[in-house]
């Protein structure tokens, strides 16, 4: 979720927040100054009510997401970096808060390799740039095999995947005489790996064009599943249509594939008034939930981790006390995990009383990062890769599997 | 490609910039000269560049790590400046040569230095051939062009084109 989804009000329920609405706090840094800050407590904007057998509270913003908190493992004590939204997005996906870093799909691409030859290893589907550009799903220094492949709703969701020329035969006709001398090429030279692996590419290629396409076609998909979702037969708006594409590519063996709701403009940055969040909820808050209903009835969520964050939460009090919005707030905020052996039903770490800081069990971005490699069965620590001199970790030199977070 | 040396790029007056970390700069000044001239944009890489291994502008690299992916497959069989280019190929070869057999000695010669051997100058006919008439189905006119556009395509897409022995 882009631009700092608020966690007061939405999956950290701080009473007293409600009850001290109006009162002055102390804070001795805003905004990135510091100094002291006399600031006033903001009174959240939705209610908060307990659900499901664990009775996690979750507040009026997310439904249907509240109706799963029995699957979810919900973690109140992330911890960035840094303010803004570019560092904090670079981070959140890269673990560099200053300069690109290869993405944390790309990472686990080149961790656990690939399923199906005949799709990317690592999809993105966003249908805006984001913060920080292409630099979130890039593999930087890592073999380029491993980038995001980004996918946009829309008649030609990956670049050049639809047959340019008339038929599928002149194509054929084109690839065999291509291979006729590719082959006799090979057969003049020693043994070359990239040449074999070139031709080979060419063979995929030709497959990929029609397995693709078969992944964005949802004609196939029950009117249940479209409900379950609560997309429109034939709409491809929306994070519906996202969730849906997710589960698709997820069935097809795709490691990693990172959903991306809005761009980097009209998000969940509400320093202007708190109730942008609603429209931006209703996007993404059934399809979530339907996503991970959809993922168990097919059983697919003991080996699926599903993760939903934002780059930060936004603060719980602010410079004026009748402001309707929130400022980026990085030194606490909300995400959590699902499936694939983490703990369901459960919530880990604690903020404050009103929702400033940490109070209990931080989880640093390095950390979430070091648990998610872990429930891929990577260590983050071994998992390196040589550049410039050094090996390199998605988590740098920091961060610590968090055990609390697994079943 | 043009081989004068680079220009300025069509960069948007100073005076309408309204850039910030919401609605950055974005912008790629496709040309035909060498790719030195290129602009370089940090936050967003050039998608042919991407596609084939660019380096990362933000960063020193010594040594660049090339990969073999189907997405680079795509391109040649799918890209529309691949499309173009080959059909501007064709054009070039049918001025080059006075029939299919010397056309096809002159394609050989621009793109990979040699003439062909009897067996692929045969080869070569048969796929024309079988071409041209799968279009003719398909309905298709300027056969012709269409069809030494594709033979351009199976040049280009192979490896002795593009590999350095």
């Amino acid at each position: 979720m882009s631009g700092g989804v608020s966690h007061v009000d939405s999956w950290d329920h701080k009473p007293k927040l409600f009850a001290d609405a109006g009162k002055t706090v102390s804070v001795n840094e805003f905004q990135g100054r510091k100094g002291d800050f006399k600031m006033f407590a903001k009174r959240p904007q939705w209610e908060f009510a307990k659900h499901g057998q664990c009775g996690t509270e979750v507040s009026a913003l997310f439904p249907h997401m509240a109706g799963c908190v029995d699957d979810i493992c919900l973690i109140r004590s992330m911890k960035s970096d840094h303010t803004n939204h570019y560092e904090a997005t670079l981070g959140i996906h890269t673990g560099s808060f200053t300069f690109a870093r290869p993405s944390i799909g790309s990472w686990v691409s080149y961790g656990l390799g690939t399923e199906n030859r005949n799709l990317p290893s690592f999809v993105v589907i966003a249908p805006k740039t984001p913060y920080a550009g292409g630099q979130v799903w890039a593999s930087d220094f890592l073999p380029g095999a491993h980038q995001g492949t980004l996918v946009l709703p829309g008649a030609e969701p990956v670049a050049n995947i639809r047959r340019r020329v008339e038929t599928s035969r002149l194509q054929e006709l084109e690839l065999s005489a291509m291979a006729k001398m590719n082959q006799r090429h090979l057969a003049s030279r020693a043994q070359d790996p990239l040449l074999s692996a070139r031709i080979k590419s060419f063979e995929t290629a030709f497959g990929m064009q029609s397995e693709m396409p078969e992944v964005f076609d949802l004609s196939k998909e029950s009117d249940a599943t479209l409900k379950l979702y609560g997309l429109e037969r034939g709409s491809t708006k929306g994070f519906a249509w996202q969730c849906l594409v997710a589960r698709r590519l997820a069935e097809r063996g795709v490691r990693f594939v990172e959903l991306i709701d809005v761009g980097s403009s009209d998000n969940w940055d509400a320093h202007g008034d708190m109730l942008t969040h609603a429209p931006l909820a209703k996007n993404v808050d059934q399809p979530i939930a339907g996503l991970l209903k959809d993922l168990k009835l097919r059983g697919m969520l003991e080996d699926t981790l599903v993760v939903w964050t934002t780059e930060f939460g936004r603060t719980p009090f602010n410079a004026a006390a009748d402001a309707k919005g929130r400022e980026h707030h990085h030194w606490v905020f909300s995400s959590w995990l699902a499936g694939a052996g983490v703990k369901p039903g459960t919530v880990y770490g604690e903020s404050d009383d009103y929702g400033i800081d940490v109070a209990k069990d931080p989880v640093h971005v390095h950390d979430f990062h070091a648990t998610i490699l872990h429930l891929m069965g990577l260590d983050h620590e071994r998992l390196t890769y040589r550049h410039t001199g050094r090996d390199y970790r998605l988590t740098d030199v920091a961060g610590n599997v968090v055990g609390g977070l697994l079943a | 490609m043009d081989s004068t040396p680079g220009r300025g790029h069509p960069f948007p007056s100073p005076t309408g910039w309204g850039y910030t970390q919401h609605g950055p700069y974005s912008a790629v000044y496709d040309h035909n000269q060498r790719s030195i001239y290129l602009m370089t944009q940090r936050i967003k890489r050039h998608p042919f560049l991407t596609l084939f291994d660019g380096a990362d502008p933000n960063a020193s690299t010594a040594d660049r790590r090339t990969t073999t992916v189907p997405t680079q497959a795509l391109y040649f069989l799918n890209d529309p400046f691949i499309h173009a280019k080959s059909e501007k190929f064709a054009e070039r070869l049918a001025k080059l040569g006075r029939d299919d057999v010397e056309r096809i000695t002159a394609a050989y010669r621009l793109a990979v230095s040699r003439p062909p051997t009897d067996a692929e100058r045969a080869e070569a006919l048969d796929f024309l051939a079988m071409y041209r008439s799968e279009l003719a189905a398909a309905k298709k006119g300027n056969v012709d062009t269409l069809a030494f556009a594709a033979f351009a395509r199976v040049l280009f897409g192979s490896n002795e084109f593009l590999t350095v022995d």
